[in-house]
């Protein structure tokens, strides 16, 4: 009975696959796969009135996350050090599993920038009367 | 046709069609559901992605046990498919969105014997 970890077996299947998809299959299919997870759970919580629909919802919830797992990734490198590769399958995932809940985020996005904006104008009009002021 | 391409088939096809009857059922699932049920359908159904992935990526060689336990998997979802035809059993019901019973509604035996 084979043994269900590495064999050679298993690991040429893996390089037939590699060598037919391209090197960047494996990071490609991590993403896929981590998209294709996390996009289960909005499925679960949304009410979807068929299987058409819900396989819509599977598919937009998994393209998103291919669209923009590489760039937050890249994003998390930079700002924190954490190397991108490590970080492909779990952004991918929560980008999926965020599914139609991006309004809220995108609402918190706004609501820091235009935060930070007023900040930045309050301290620029502060420090204006300072240099302009009495002595 | 080599055993070892047999057992990936049957691997590969059972963990599919087992990935396939989850998506069905969260298909019929939305946030009336319980979430703990939600979750360990979303946990099934991650597991059975990966593994249809697994020979493909981790080079994971299929075995008879492995496609055995999905076989059974499938068998119960298969035979359990006919509690989700209207919809999401009631026991996986949130408590707050579960439909009020009726207080004459006492099931088929109770209602023949009282007549």
């Amino acid at each position: 009975m084979p043994e269900p970890t590495s064999t050679a077996a298993g690991l040429s299947l893996t390089a037939l696959s590699i060598a037919l998809l391209g090197p960047a299959a494996g990071p490609w299919a991590l993403i896929l796969f981590a998209a294709l997870a996390g996009a289960q759970w909005p499925l679960s919580s949304t009410a979807t009135g068929s299987r058409a629909a819900g396989a819509w919802l599977l598919l937009r919830c998994t393209l998103t996350s291919l669209v923009l797992t590489a760039a937050l990734s890249a994003v998390l490198e930079a700002q924190f050090g954490w190397a991108a590769g490590e970080l492909l399958a779990p952004v991918a995932f929560f980008v999926a599993a965020l599914g139609n809940g991006w309004r809220p985020v995108i609402g918190a996005l706004g609501a820091a920038a235009s935060a930070l904006l007023g900040r930045a104008a309050g301290s620029r009009e502060a420090g204006g009367r300072d240099a302009g002021g009495q002595p | 046709m080599n055993t070892s391409l047999i057992l990936l088939a049957l691997h590969v096809g059972l963990s599919l069609g087992l990935w396939y009857s989850v998506f069905c059922r969260a298909v019929k699932s939305d946030c009336t559901v319980r979430a703990d049920v939600r979750a360990a359908f979303v946990v099934l159904g991650t597991a059975a992605l990966a593994s249809a992935l697994a020979p493909f990526l981790w080079g994971l060689v299929p075995s008879w046990p492995v496609c055995a336990l999905l076989a059974g998997f499938v068998l119960v979802h298969w035979v359990t498919a006919r509690h989700w035809s209207n919809g999401v059993p009631y026991a996986f019901l949130r408590n707050e969105c579960r439909p009020r019973r009726r207080a004459g509604d006492r099931g088929c035996d109770l209602a023949g014997s009282e007549r």
